[in-house]
C-alpha cells in the first residue's frame, strides 16, 4: 500500500521536478518516518519549488514563512489579541500542515527556538497555554550553504530535529535541458492534483512504525551510530534521537520499497542523509577538508554487514 | 500574510553582531597606539576573512600573525618590535575573544597568553602556571580518552602541545635563575657591558640589589661552571627543538599514512601555536639588561612585595644554588619527556594492537551464525562457492550489492541470482521461515556458480 501511495506521487512530482527521483523518495522518506526535512543548497536548484509541489500533491495545508532576522517568535506561533474584552488567539503560519520555513538560518536563534517544541512535540505553548498542531506536521525547512553573511548557524538541537539533510545539487545535462523545455510555456506546477490527504498519511505513519527490523540489522544500525561517536574526527556524534532517526526512516525505505522489512542496504542508504548534518567535526578536521560525508561513508565501509559468512 | 520576501532585503542589511564588533574593532584601534593600528587593521581583515571561509572559528589560532608585520618592518630595535607584536597579538586576542560570543571560537589557542601576563615578575610563577598549563593539557587529553572509551588516547595535537609546553617549562626554569642567553645574545651582552651606560645600569642594578636574584652570574660562586652550563643548556634547547620538529614530521606522517591529503593545511594552527611559544621563549631568553631580545627592562624588574616574599621564603644561599638546581631540573625534565613520549606511543600502539586489525576504531560487529535455516544456509553455500571462483564478497558489502555486482558481470544470472537473493532478505532480514523453497534455493545455490567462468 506504502509503496503504491509512494508511486503515485513520485510520478506525480517528476511532472514539476526533473531529474530528482531520488531526493523525491528521500523526502517522501522523511515524511512517512514523521520527521522533518531539512534541504540544503545553493540558491536556484530548486529547493523551494520541491517544497511546494510536496505539499501540493500531498493535499496538505501549506504556508510558507521567510525566515528573516527581524522575524519574532510570535510571527510564527501566533499571538493573543484582546478583542470585544477578551483574549482570543490567533494562530500564525505554524498551525498548518506543511510549514516551509524558507532559509531558516536567516531567522535568529530566539525565531529558530521556536520552532523546537513545534518539530519535537507537535505543539506550541503560548502564555501558558498548549496548543496542539495538526497533524501530520511538516515542517521543510531550506538553507543556503554558500552565504554566511548575515546568517545564523542553526543549533546542533534543532539540527537534531530535521530527521534529514537532503542536497539537491545540479542537475544532470539532460535533466535541465527537460527543465527547459517543460517550463518554457507551461508552468507543471498548476496542474499538479492532490493525491493524498492528511488522514491517509498519518495512517501510513503509523504502517511504517510496524516495518521489521531484524536485531542483527539493530546492532549494526547501532555501530554505525557508535561508530560517529569515536571516530576521532568527530566532536559531537550521533545522538540517540539520531539513532531513533535512523531507524524510523530505514523503515519509511523498507515500506517505499514494497518491504515489511529493513535490508541493510536501506541502512546503508540512509546514513548520510539522516546522520551527516548531526556530526559536529572537529576545528583540526575540518582544516584538513574532512567532510561528514566522508567520515560516514568511512565508518559504513569499516562495519561488516550481517550476512552469512 | 506578513512572511513575504519584501523583508528579504533587511536580512542583507548590516546584522547586530557586525554592527557591535565593528564599534569593537574601530575602538581598539582608537586606543592602540598609532604604530599599532596598521597590524590591528590587518588582524580585523583577517578576521573577516576567516568568517567568510570555512574556518570560521579560527581566528584565535591566527591572530599571531598580523603582529608580526613589526618584525618585518624595519623597526626601532628589535626590542621595540618584540613588544609591538605583543600588543598587537593581545590586543587581537581580545577582539577574537569577545567575537566568541557572537560565534564560536577555538579559545585555546590564547592559553599561552598566560605566560606572557606572567612573564613578569616573577620566571617562578612563570613556571608554575606553565606546569599547571601542562597539566590542565594532560588532563583534558585523559577526560578526552575516558569520554571516546580508550584506555589513553593522545592525539597528534595533544603531543606537540605537550612537547612545546614541556620546552617553554624547561626553558622558564633556565630563566628562573640562569637566565643563559643564547652565544649570539652573550656576545651582544658583552659588547653591551662594555659600555658606561651597560656598565653604570649594572651597577645601579646590582645596588639595588634587584637583579642579583635574576641574572647575575657574576657573584655566583658557579661562575666557572657556567660556561659549560650554558653550553649544555644550549644543547638542551636544541634537544628540545629537535623533538618539536621529529613530532610535526611524525604527525605529518602519520597523516599521510591515514590517506589524508596532504595538504599540509593541518599543521597551519600547529605552526602558528609553534610561533606564539617561540616569541614566548625569546622575551624569556633575554633582557634589556642583558642586551637581548626582550621587552623593556622596567617591566621585568620584580615587584618589591615579590622580592620580600623570596627573602623571607627562601633560605640563604638558595638563590646562589638555584643554577645548579635549575641545570638538574632542566636536565630532569628533559629526561622526563623523552620517557613521557616513550610511554605515550607504547601505549597508543598497545591498544592499536587491542583492536581488531581491518577495524581500528569500531566495535567489531560479531556476526551471528546461527544459520539452521536451509535457505540461509544455501545462500552460504553459494557465497562459499564464488569465493572459490573468486568472486569473494567484500565483508562491508551488502548481499544485495554483491548481486548487482555479479549480475553486471554476468547478466545471464541475473533472474535467478535476484530470486536467491529474494529468498534469502525474506528470511535473513524478515523474520521469515519459507521450507517450502528450501529446494529451490538450493538448487539456485548450486546452480548460479557454474554459470561463472573457473579461475
Amino acid at each position: 500500500m506504502i509503496a503504491s501511495w509512494f508511486l503515485r506521487i513520485q510520478q506525480q512530482i517528476e511532472q514539476a521536478i526533473v531529474g530528482k527521483t531520488e531526493v523525491v523518495r528521500q523526502a517522501l522518506a522523511a515524511l512517512l518516518a514523521g520527521g522533518h526535512l531539512l534541504l540544503e543548497d545553493v540558491p536556484g536548484t530548486g529547493k523551494t519549488t520541491l517544497a511546494r509541489v510536496l505539499a501540493r500533491s500531498l493535499g496538505l495545508p501549506y504556508r510558507r514563512a521567510q525566515m528573516t532576522p527581524d522575524l519574532l517568535p510570535s510571527d510564527l506561533t501566533g499571538v493573543y489579541s484582546y478583542h470585544n474584552g477578551e483574549f482570543r488567539f490567533r494562530p500564525g503560519p505554524i498551525f498548518t500542515n506543511v510549514l516551509l520555513a524558507d532559509e531558516l538560518n536567516r531567522a535568529t536563534p530566539k525565531t529558530q527556538s521556536a520552532l523546537l517544541e513545534a518539530m519535537q512535540e507537535g505543539q506550541v505553548t503560548l502564555e501558558g497555554q498548549t496548543h496542539s498542531l495538526p497533524q501530520p506536521f511538516w515542517v521543510i525547512a531550506t538553507q543556503n550553504p554558500i552565504e554566511q553573511e548575515g546568517t545564523y548557524r542553526l543549533p546542533e538541537a534543532q539540527l537534531d530535529r530535521f530527521i534529514c539533510r537532503l542536497r539537491l545539487h545540479y542537475p544532470e545535462p539532460q535533466a535541465e535541458r527537460e527543465i527547459l523545455r517543460r517550463l518554457r510555456s507551461t508552468i507543471p506546477e498548476e496542474a499538479l492534483q492532490p493525491l493524498s490527504s492528511a488522514e491517509e498519511i498519518v495512517q501510513l505513519q503509523k504502517q511504517v512504525r510496524q516495518i521489521h527490523l531484524e536485531p542483527d540489522l539493530e546492532d549494526y544500525l547501532l555501530s554505525i551510530v557508535q561508530a560517529t561517536r569515536q571516530a576521532h574526527q568527530v566532536l559531537l556524534g550521533a545522538s540517540p534521537r539520531a539513532a531513533l532517526a535512523l531507524q524510523r526512516f530505514t523503515q519509511a525505505q523498507a515500506a517505499i520499497a514494497g518491504r515489511d522489512f529493513v535490508l541493510p542496504d536501506d541502512i546503508q542508504t540512509a546514513v548520510v542523509p539522516v546522520l551527516a548534518h548531526r556530526l559536529l567535526l572537529h576545528y583540526e578536521a575540518r582544516l584538513e577538508g574532512a567532510r561528514a560525508e566522508q567520515i560516514l561513508a568511512e565508518i559504513s565501509n569499516s562495519i561488516p554487514v550481517p550476512v552469512e559468512v | 500574510m506578513p512572511f513575504s520576501s519584501s523583508r528579504q532585503g533587511g536580512s542583507r542589511g548590516l546584522q547586530p553582531h557586525w554592527v557591535l564588533l565593528i564599534a569593537l574593532g574601530s575602538s581598539l584601534l582608537g586606543v592602540a597606539a598609532p604604530e599599532l593600528r596598521l597590524g590591528l587593521l590587518l588582524g580585523l581583515g583577517l578576521f573577516v576573512y576567516l568568517w567568510r571561509s570555512q574556518y570560521r572559528d579560527g581566528f584565535l589560532w591566527f591572530s599571531v600573525f598580523p603582529g608580526l608585520l613589526h618584525l618585518l618592518s624595519s623597526p626601532a630595535s628589535w626590542e621595540q618590535a618584540w613588544f609591538n607584536w605583543f600588543q598587537t597579538t593581545f590586543l587581537l586576542w581580545i577582539f577574537g575573544l569577545l567575537a566568541s560570543k557572537f560565534q564560536r571560537q577555538e579559545r585555546w589557542a590564547v592559553w599561552p597568553g598566560l605566560g606572557l601576563l606572567v612573564l613578569y615578575p616573577s620566571g617562578l610563577v612563570l613556571a608554575l602556571l606553565l606546569g599547571l598549563h601542562l597539566l590542565w593539557g594532560l588532563m583534558r587529553e585523559w577526560s578526552l580518552a575516558q569520554s571516546h572509551g580508550h584506555r589513553f588516547w593522545w592525539s597528534s595535537a595533544g603531543l606537540v602541545a605537550l612537547v612545546l609546553s614541556g620546552a617553554v617549562l624547561f626553558l622558564g626554569f633556565g630563566y628562573l635563575e640562569v637566565g643563559w642567553p643564547s652565544p649570539t645574545v652573550r656576545m651582544e651582552q658583552n659588547h653591551a657591558h662594555e659600555t658606561p651606560a651597560a656598565t653604570a645600569a649594572q651597577e645601579a642594578s646590582e645596588a639595588s640589589g634587584l637583579g642579583v636574584r635574576w641574572v647575575h652570574p657574576a657573584g655566583s660562586p658557579l661562575k666557572p661552571w657556567l660556561p659549560f652550563l650554558n653550553q649544555a643548556l644550549d644543547g638542551l634547547q636544541l634537544g628540545i627543538l629537535l623533538i618539536v620538529a621529529l613530532v610535526l614530521v611524525l604527525a605529518f606522517w602519520g597523516h599521510r599514512a591515514r590517506g589524508r591529503s596532504g595538504r599540509g593545511s593541518f599543521l597551519l594552527p600547529v605552526l602558528a601555536v609553534a610561533l606564539t611559544w617561540a616569541m614566548l621563549l625569546a622575551g624569556l631568553r633575554g633582557s634589556s639588561q642583558w642586551g637581548g631580545l626582550a621587552w623593556p627592562g622596567t617591566l621585568e624588574q620584580p615587584a618589591a612585595s615579590v622580592v620580600e616574599w623570596q627573602d623571607r621564603m627562601l633560605p640563604p644561599g638558595f638563590i646562589e644554588a638555584g643554577y645548579l638546581l635549575a641545570f638538574l631540573m632542566a636536565l630532569g625534565g628533559f629526561f622526563l619527556l623523552l620517557g613521557t613520549l616513550y610511554v605515550v606511543f607504547q601505549l597508543r600502539q598497545a591498544e592499536q594492537d587491542d583492536l581488531p586489525a581491518h577495524l581500528p576504531q569500531h566495535p567489531q560487529q560479531t556476526p551471528r551464525t546461527a544459520i539452521q535455516d536451509p535457505i540461509r544456509e544455501a545462500y552460504r553455500t553459494f557465497e562459499q562457492q564464488m569465493q572459490h571462483l573468486g568472486w569473494s564478497r567484500p565483508p562491508f558489502v551488502s548481499s544485495a550489492r554483491f548481486a548487482e555486482e555479479l549480475a553486471a558481470r554476468q547478466p545471464q544470472v541475473k533472474a535467478p541470482l535476484f530470486r536467491l537473493l529474494e529468498l534469502y532478505q525474506q528470511v535473513r532480514y524478515g523474520g521469515r521461515s519459507l521450507p517450502q523453497h528450501a529446494q529451490e534455493a538450493r538448487r539456485l545455490a548450486e546452480e548460479i556458480p557454474r554459470r561463472f567462468p573457473s579461475p
